[in-house]
């Protein structure tokens, strides 16, 4: 049992590692690379907390929901630079789960304290989303 | 008595009014205290008259180009302009803006910026400038050879007074996917002489800062070719090759050049670089958060 913890929680610590060297490395660089955090959920009451890390590498914009032992990795990730949307697929693990669709707008795109808003659609239901890129 | 308070007011309210109209035909103002300035040759050297004709390119005993003062001398280097466009101090083989191979994304948040007056710059909070950006701050920079140590430092005066290591030793560059890398604001710089040229091949860039002025994307795949001549006693020549592959589809090429400075700031001969600090008068961060 302990061996297993202790591999539980290096593995842990290595994706929350991970995803603090995105933040060291991008501030400036391609508008969606890095760590943004914020909330889903249907109400202004109830919220759900979430994590998005992605990285770019000169062609494809990939990453994932929630770094950790529950870690989503998104299968598909699209930018439109002309108005800066974005649509993100992703499939949680489990037999029941629903695939998870977001689609969301970079405001104020220049800032290095930008968000993404918008959509998180699970299913038949529908969320706002906003998440805001770490400094 | 009325009549002259009246004369009075209307003086004023005319001041008033012409001032207003003097400042809202200027540029708009940015929020960094150290303004972007001037597209061309910013201040240092300002004052200086009209020069005549420039000496020699000094060298050293061993024959190879002095890009410093020579012995018992003194002097800078001013800033220069822009690595794209033409004007001023541009070099004539210099790319417009409207030609350079941008990805689609980085076309999109260098519009973005341009837009915003570089409200965002990180350079308006006193970040340290990297790459060409370096060489586009007011109050110049001395390079200071070190033979002993294999290696030319870049001393600037400008922004948060920071300075720059260019290794002569050989020394291979790092490897951008080594997990030790720690990216920087003015990158990894080998440097080699190939005749009267330095040229200086960098990686290892953060994406924290603005590479140049104005708001050029550059991300962290960034590798720059510098290439500095001193044509003569006078001119510092710049021209600088950049590899960006995930933000530019090929490498392009631009450069400017920048003027020895013989005098203070304020014009008084001496030709050293002030005491200046970025940080000392910025009084704007917690306005752009």
């Amino acid at each position: 049992m302990r061996p297993t913890s202790g591999r539980t929680f290096g593995v842990v610590l290595a994706i929350v590692c991970g995803a603090s060297a995105a933040v060291a490395r991008a501030q400036e660089g391609h508008p969606l690379v890095g760590t943004w955090h914020g909330t889903w959920g249907p109400t202004a009451t109830e919220r759900h907390d979430v994590t998005v890390v992605l990285e770019f590498d000169g062609k494809a914009v990939t990453g994932m929901l929630n770094p950790g032992p529950d870690s989503v990795r998104f299968d598909k990730v699209t930018l439109d630079p002309g108005n800066w949307s974005v649509h993100f697929e992703a499939t949680p693990k489990g037999t029941n789960a629903m695939p998870i669709v977001i689609d969301a707008t970079i405001q104020d795109v220049t800032n290095r304290r930008r968000s993404l808003v918008g959509t998180w659609t699970q299913g038949s239901m529908k969320s706002d989303f906003k998440v805001t890129r770490d400094d | 008595m009325i009549g002259t308070h009246v004369n009075r007011l209307m003086l004023f309210a005319g001041a008033a009014v012409l001032s207003s109209l003097s400042w809202a035909l200027l540029p708009t103002p940015t929020v960094a205290q150290q303004p972007p300035g001037p597209r061309e040759t910013p201040g240092p050297g300002r004052g200086r008259g009209e020069r005549g004709p420039s000496k020699p390119t000094p060298r050293h005993a061993s024959g190879r180009v002095n890009l410093g003062a020579p012995p018992g001398g003194s002097g800078f280097w001013g800033g220069g302009g822009s690595m794209v466009g033409r004007r001023g101090s541009s070099l004539p083989t210099n790319h417009d803006v409207s030609e350079l191979p941008f990805q689609p994304w980085s076309k999109a948040l260098y519009d973005a910026r341009l837009k915003q007056g570089e409200k965002d710059d990180p350079h308006a909070r006193c970040l340290p400038p990297g790459g060409p950006r370096q060489f586009q701050t007011p109050n110049g920079f001395e390079f200071i050879e070190q033979p002993d140590r294999k290696r030319i430092t870049i001393i600037f005066g400008g922004g948060p007074r920071s300075w720059r290591f260019i290794y002569l030793d050989g020394r291979p560059l790092p490897k951008l996917d080594d997990a030790d890398l720690i990216p920087t604001y003015f990158g990894y710089s080998m440097g080699r002489w190939e005749g009267d040229t330095l040229i200086v091949e960098s990686t290892g860039y953060n994406e924290k800062f603005w590479f140049h002025r104005g708001g050029l994307p550059h991300t962290d795949a960034l590798h720059l070719t510098e290439r500095f001549s001193r044509p003569d006693f006078d001119t510092l020549k710049y021209e600088v090759t950049v590899d960006d592959p995930k933000a530019y589809t090929r490498s392009w090429r631009g450069g400017f050049t920048m003027p020895w400075t013989y005098t203070n700031w304020d014009g008084s001969p001496g030709g050293e670089m002030q005491e200046y600090f970025c940080q000392d008068n910025e009084r704007d961060y917690s306005r752009l958060r």
